[in-house]
């Protein structure tokens, strides 16, 4: 019997990748943004939101990540916006070399954001580094109050957390500034913003921050 | 809930370890896991086991070192263990912290004749 010394990085090739994405991001001087939240939690509709509002001077693209189907690619094409879908057919959540591949399919030479729209899921996208510069967390008061606690690392490594969906607050039995609290004690420094992708609440402000990140 | 993946890759480093060390059967892996990854050990036996059936891995059993969380607090700059249900500092009690253990998935050794 033998014992072979190994002391293999087995996540480094992801990381190696994700770093690769980063330093083509900083080169081209695009804000690459990893959206990610439950499934249904609003994600594509802040993105609709997002470009209704007329950020007509922003130049956006997108890669959506789904499990299946290009629904939500649609949604973004009838905006005019760039966008790849790419489908993991059962993978829980993006890696890196799948948003390089894609990055191919893009036109980036004008591009000011790129806003990579994550699997529906809190737990493995935040096990995967794609090269972003910001990690944004869509969080529905539908969900409950209990699920910054349930799922602490989505939280814990996001540099922004969206309420949304705060036109239900008064069906649904939560407190948003509880929730915020709970946000904040789990990461001081993030940027916590409460919306409505119905009503269009709140939206110019999460604006401002894309713009001041720029 | 990506633990097939991870056993893929896994398997593909044990079968370049075992050709050119000239292993005839694999026994037994010895991975160090971070607490903090979304993998679960339970599935990730479950995924090697589908994985190397009827490979010179059949039967081998991996063997998990778990890492609990401890990072450098940006705030008091120690380096102390995460406490829970936060991963605060431990010192200060701050909760903006750098992770230094608790994420990381590494093969140590692989046992094997
Ligand atoms: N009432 C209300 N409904 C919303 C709001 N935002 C989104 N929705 C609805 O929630 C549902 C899911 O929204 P999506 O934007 O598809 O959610 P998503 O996070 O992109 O979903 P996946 O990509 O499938 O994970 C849709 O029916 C939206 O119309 C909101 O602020 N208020
Ligand atoms: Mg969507
Ligand atoms: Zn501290």
């Amino acid at each position: 019997m033998t014992k072979i010394k190994v002391i293999k990085n087995i996540l480094s090739a992801n990381k190696n990748t994700a770093d690769k994405n980063r330093r083509f991001f900083r080169e081209k001087g695009i804000l690459a943004v990893n959206l990610m939240g439950s499934p249904g939690s609003g994600k594509t509709s802040l993105l609709e939101k997002t470009f209704e509002a007329g950020a007509g001077d922003l130049r956006f693209a997108v890669i959506e990540g789904d499990l299946a189907t290009s629904h939500d690619a649609k949604r973004i094409k009838r905006f005019g916006v760039p966008v790849v879908q790419i489908n993991t057919h059962g993978g829980c959540h993006l890696d890196a070399n799948m948003v390089g591949r894609a990055l191919k399919e893009l036109p980036l030479a004008h591009t000011d954001i790129l806003v990579i729209e994550n699997v529906g899921n809190l737990v493995c996208p935040a096990d995967f580094d794609l090269g972003e510069s910001k990690r944004i967390v869509v969080l529905s008061v539908t969900e409950g109050e209990d699920k910054i606690e349930k799922y602490p690392f989505m939280f814990k490594f996001a540099g922004c957390c969206i309420l949304n969906k705060i036109d239900l607050l008064p069906y649904c039995n939560v407190s948003d500034e509880r929730i915020k609290r709970t946000a904040l004690k789990i990461n001081k420094d993030l940027d916590f913003f409460k919306v409505s992708c119905k009503t269009g609440e709140g939206i110019n402000r999460w604006l401002e921050w894309l713009r001041a990140k720029l | 809930m990506h633990e097939l993946s991870l056993a893929e890759r896994l398997w593909s480093t044990t079968k370049e370890v075992a050709k050119t060390r000239n292993l005839k059967t694999v026994s037994a892996l010895k991975i160090s896991i971070g607490e903090c990854l979304a993998v679960s050990p339970e599935s990730l036996v479950y995924c090697w086991e589908a994985i190397t059936k009827g490979t010179l891995a059949e039967g081998s059993k991996l063997e998990f070192e778990v890492h609990g969380p401890s990072g450098v607090c940006k705030d008091c700059g120690k380096e102390t263990p995460l406490e829970k249900p936060l991963y605060s500092c431990k010192a200060c009690g701050s909760s903006r912290v750098d992770f230094k253990t608790g994420q990381e998935f590494f093969l140590e050794y692989i046992e094997g004749e």
